[in-house]
C-alpha cells in the first residue's frame, strides 16, 4: 500500500476522517476548527507520505491533529467551551418519544457545557470514544489516576442537575 | 482518602458496587445517574461525510514530483546496468570508486541499490565505493545534488566543507568553493557537521549553511517553493558562486567586471531559460548583460 499515490491517499482519508473529527470534538473542538485540523494533518502525510508506514497511519493522523489541536487551543483557551454538536444514533420513528429525547438531547448539551473542560474532555472521550482509562491517559500526557479524578468529577457534576426522565 | 477521589470511575467500570460508593457518598442518586448514562448511550457525535470533505482537501493537495522523464529514465538504467556489470566485472571485493558527474546543461537522476536516489545537478560529480555502499552508504559530492533517502543505515553525504547525516528523507546539498554549504531538509531530519565537528539537526522546511567553514545558525525556508523545478533559490549567495551554478546548467561562458563577483544576492534565478535567469538576477543588482557568440558579459550599471 502506497500512501504516496493518491487513490490510496483518498482511501485513507476516508476511512480516518470520521473518527480524528469525533476525537477532535470530544477534545472540544469545533466542528469547524476539527475539519481544519483534519485538513492540516492529512496534508502533513501527504508530505511526509513516503516516512510512514501502513500500521503507523492512525497514530501518525492522530498525533498530528493532537499537536494542531493543542497548538491552537493554548493560544486560545476560551474557545474550549463546548459547542452542540450531539445526535441521535438512529432514527426514532415515534414522534412523541422523538420530542422527549430532543428534550434530553438539549438539557444533556447544557450540563456538558456547564462542565470544566478538563472533565468533559475526560468523560467524551471514555462515553463517546469509548477509549479506556489508560489510551485516555496516553492521548492527553496525563496518568491514569488523574484520568480516573476527572471522570470522577464529571459524573459528580451529572448527578447535580436533575435530568428529565421519558417514560 | 485516593479512594474516594476515584471510586465513580472504578463504579462505572463495574469494580466498586452501590454499597461501596454509598459509603462514601450518601447523598448520590446512583439510579438517576445510571439513567443518564444509559440515556447518553443514545446520542452520538455528529460529523461530516468524509466524501464531501475530500474535494476541499483535494484541492489543496500539492502535485507528487512527476516522474522521471524519458531520456533521464533511459540514462538511469544505462547507469544502473553498468553499475551491476561492473559489480560483476570487478568482483565485490574490489574497492575502486565509482564517479558519476553530470555533464554541464545536463540533470543526472541516479538510483542506488538500496532505492536512495540523487539527483545531480548540472557540472556536479558524486562519487562512492559501490562494494561497500550497502554497509556504510557514504557518498562525496562535488557541486550540487537533491536527495531522497530510503529508511536503513545511516546514510552520509561528505563535501569538502562538511558532512550530512541521515535516515529516510530527502534534502539537498548544495558545496560551492569547497568551505561553503547549503543543506536544505525537504522531509524527515539531517545532521550537518561542519570540519570543526560542530553540527545541527535540522527537519522538514529548515536550512543550515556552513559559510567559510563556520556552521550557521538553523533558519527556514519555504519547502513548496524550493521544490520548483524551474527556479532555484539563492539566499546570500556569492554573485561568483551564482555564475559557477549558470555556466554549469546552461553550458556556457559568462564573464563579470572587476569587482562583481562577491556581491551577494537573494532570490529565485531561471534554471530553464538563461536570459530570464541574468535578466532577474542583473536588474536585482542594477547591472546589465550582454550575450555575444554564446558568451555573457555582465558589468555594472554604473
Amino acid at each position: 500500500m502506497n500512501v504516496c499515490e493518491k487513490v490510496v491517499f483518498k482511501q485513507v482519508f476516508l476511512k480516518y476522517h470520521r473518527d480524528l473529527e469525533r476525537y477532535l470534538i470530544s477534545r472540544g473542538s469545533t466542528s469547524a476548527d476539527a475539519l481544519d485540523i483534519i485538513q492540516e494533518s492529512f496534508l502533513r502525510l501527504w508530505e511526509k507520505c513516503k516516512e510512514v508506514s501502513e500500521k503507523s497511519l492512525k497514530s501518525f493522523l492522530l498525533t498530528s491533529s493532537n499537536r494542531i489541536f493543542i497548538d491552537r487551543y493554548r493560544k486560545d483557551k476560551t474557545r474550549l467551551k463546548y459547542t452542540e454538536s450531539l445526535s441521535f444514533k438512529s432514527e426514532i420513528k415515534d414522534g412523541q418519544y422523538h420530542l422527549e429525547l430532543e428534550e434530553f438531547k438539549k438539557y444533556f448539551e447544557q450540563v456538558l457545557s456547564s462542565m470544566k473542560p478538563s472533565y468533559r474532555e475526560v468523560f467524551m472521550l471514555h462515553r463517546f470514544e469509548k477509549m479506556k482509562y489508560k489510551e485516555i491517559a496516553e492521548a492527553l500526557g496525563i496518568t491514569q489516576k488523574a484520568v480516573e479524578k476527572r471522570m470522577q468529577n464529571a459524573l459528580l457534576h451529572l448527578t447535580k442537575h436533575k435530568i428529565p426522565k421519558i417514560k | 482518602m485516593e479512594e474516594r477521589e476515584i471510586i465513580l470511575s472504578r463504579w462505572l467500570q463495574g469494580e466498586v458496587s452501590d454499597v461501596q460508593v454509598k459509603e462514601l457518598f450518601p447523598d448520590i442518586d446512583l439510579d438517576a445517574l445510571r439513567y443518564t448514562l444509559s440515556m447518553q448511550e443514545k446520542l452520538d457525535i455528529s460529523v461530516h461525510k468524509p466524501e464531501s470533505q475530500w474535494e476541499s482537501l483535494d484541492a489543496i493537495l500539492p502535485e507528487k514530483k512527476k516522474p522521471i522523464p524519458t531520456k533521464r529514465t533511459i540514462i538511469l538504467f544505462v547507469l544502473l546496468a553498468l553499475a551491476l556489470f561492473s559489480a560483476f566485472w570487478y568482483g565485490f571485493s574490489n574497492t575502486a570508486k565509482k564517479l558519476i558527474k553530470a555533464d554541464s546543461n545536463e540533470f543526472l537522476q541516479y538510483a542506488f541499490e538500496d532505492g536512495s536516489s540523487i539527483k545531480l545537478w548540472p557540472g556536479s560529480s558524486m562519487q562512492y565505493d559501490a562494494s561497500s555502499y550497502m554497509e556504510d552508504r557514504v557518498i562525496e559530492l562535488d557541486g550540487e545534488a537533491f536527495f531522497e533517502v530510503e529508511k536503513g543505515n545511516t546514510f552520509r553525504v561528505e563535501t569538502k566543507a562538511g558532512h550530512v547525516e541521515v535516515l529516510g528523507t530527502s534534502f539537498n546539498v548544495w558545496e560551492a568553493d569547497r568551505k561553503n554549504l547549503e543543506v536544505k531538509c525537504f522531509t524527515g531530519r539531517v545532521r550537518v557537521t561542519d570540519n570543526a565537528s560542530n553540527n545541527h539537526i535540522i527537519t522538514a522546511g529548515e536550512k543550515v549553511n556552513i559559510i567559510d567553514d563556520e556552521l550557521q545558525d538553523v533558519a527556514t525556508f519555504d519547502v513548496v517553493s524550493h521544490r520548483n523545478n524551474s527556479l532555484k533559490h539563492y539566499d546570500k549567495a556569492k554573485v561568483k558562486w551564482i555564475i559557477e551554478d549558470l555556466q554549469n546548467i546552461y553550458n556556457t561562458q559568462i564573464s563579470l567586471s572587476e569587482g562583481l563577483q562577491d556581491r551577494s544576492f537573494s532570490g529565485a534565478v531561471s534554471i530553464i531559460d538563461l536570459n530570464r535567469a541574468l535578466s532577474y538576477l542583473c536588474t536585482t543588482l542594477q547591472w546589465e548583460y550582454e550575450i555575444k557568440d554564446q558568451n555573457v558579459f555582465i558589468k555594472n550599471n554604473n
